[in-house]
């Protein structure tokens, strides 16, 4: 629960600093590929992917914090704890110019999705769904809103971040260019194991303290590696159960994809 | 921790560089979408082959020809696709200098005829001598930007002790 803070300045505020980086890097991503690249239609897809990738890394950022304050202690990631707020935010307005310049840049308006094949509308939906889920605990991340809601439902409310996470893996997977290659398939399932395996604990954890019984070393880790164990298996299955657009029609190998399919 | 992520964030940025996509283009009509994918990276280089993928949605299209337009020369080629899988045809073209180009992808099925046109840009490999184009407001906010870069990092420097403070009050 945050403490009220009635009259902190701004350059005394951490999250500022948070949000206007995010903002100069928003401004310069743009103003630099319009520099360097002359092409009308690979600027807006480069300023697209970019966008893309920061809402995706700090997404990810403000998702790992949580967990990451269970196994690390919650006073000593203090800052972090802070931040996230505005990682959050962050993440919901890059998300917000990623799909706005993919929609009217690229595609020239939402009337032209019936043009697109399946998969890529299968992957627009659930990529719509997964930043409207963001963009709603962006919208709900004051004070003032906690207080009205109650914090146990605005709790509620922000545990969708991870499903809407999972909704993002699967655009990313159905139409991202980038993961057909081995190298960032691999760091992407880096990624979610680390994820995974932190959720994981703080599940644990938490099923631990309601349950004395399962307070035992023996008990807790078995049920840690369970837990962890189904995630790996959920995030193996992706490529599996949802097609990748790109590695269809290139010499792109699914490599490690390939390797792991169920 | 976070040393790790921006180092991979800094990773995958200069990665997005050599990634492509997928570019929607519709027929005359507006009524029909292809998707269209040139590599390497959807920006091909003048003297050196690109493979142009062409997904036109109908695995009925008897015939798929591509017309290739130099804006500059107004020189004309016409190919035909390499090779055809389902409704996805796959050709390779050598761009000869830098400029625009018009691409026209004719697909017939039967009776009807699709015909699907859109514009490509080469900017890198063999020069043509064509004047490039330079933004000045982007040139401008890049020095802005970095102004306000500067300002905020000297401003965050400066107040380091306070934004601690401030942060371990709040939990």
């Amino acid at each position: 629960m945050t403490t009220a803070r009635k009259s902190l300045p701004l350059t005394h505020n951490l999250r500022f600093y948070i949000l206007m980086s995010s903002l100069l890097i928003s401004v310069v991503m743009v103003a630099w590929l319009r520099v360097s690249i002359e092409s009308e239609q690979l600027f807006l897809i480069r300023t697209q992917q970019v966008f893309g990738l920061c809402g995706v890394l700090l997404w990810y950022v403000a998702l790992i914090i949580s967990p990451m304050g269970y196994v690390f202690g919650k006073e000593r990631i203090s800052y972090m704890l802070f931040a996230r707020r505005a990682i959050g935010v962050s993440a919901a307005y890059f998300v917000l110019l990623h799909g706005a310049i993919a929609l009217f840049g690229q595609l020239g308006g939402v009337q032209q999705i019936t043009l697109l094949p399946n998969i890529f509308k299968w992957s627009l939906l659930s990529g719509a769904v997964a930043g409207l889920i963001l963009l709603v605990m962006a919208a709900t991340s004051f004070d003032a809103v906690i207080r009205r809601m109650t914090y146990k439902r605005w709790k509620l409310l922000h545990r969708l971040g991870y499903m809407g996470g999972l909704l993002a893996v699967v655009h990313i997977w159905s139409v991202g260019t980038h993961l057909a290659y081995s190298g960032i398939q691999f760091a992407a399932f880096i990624a979610l194991v680390v994820l995974s395996g932190l959720e994981s604990y703080r599940v644990t954890t938490v099923v631990a303290k309601k349950h004395s019984d399962l307070k035992s070393k023996d008990y807790f880790a078995t049920l840690l590696v369970a837990i962890w164990a189904l995630w790996i298996v959920i995030i193996l299955a992706i490529p599996g159960l949802v097609e990748n657009y790109h590695s269809q029609h290139t010499g792109h190998k699914m490599g490690f994809a390939t390797e792991v399919q169920l | 921790m976070k040393y790790f992520l921006i180092v991979l964030a800094v990773a995958l940025l200069f990665s997005a560089g050599s990634a492509s996509a997928h570019v929607l283009i519709k027929d005359k009509s507006g009524t029909k979408g292809a998707i269209l994918h040139i590599q390497p990276d959807d920006d091909p280089i003048a003297g050196e082959p690109a493979t142009l993928y062409f997904d036109m949605q109908n695995k009925n299209a008897n015939t798929v020809q591509l017309t290739i337009a130099n804006d500059n020369t107004k020189e004309v080629t016409t190919l035909k696709p390499a090779k055809t899988k389902g409704s996805l045809v796959t050709l390779t073209y050598t761009f000869p200098a830098q400029g625009i180009y018009t691409l026209t992808f004719a697909t017939t099925s039967g009776s009807e005829t699709h015909t699907f046109k859109t514009h490509q840009r080469v900017s890198r490999g063999v020069a043509s001598g064509s004047i490039t184009k330079s933004y000045v407001w982007a040139e401008a906010l890049l020095l802005g930007s970095g102004v306000a870069t500067i300002i905020l990092a000297t401003t965050f420097v400066r107040e380091r002790r306070a934004i601690s403070a401030a942060a371990k009050l709040s939990k």
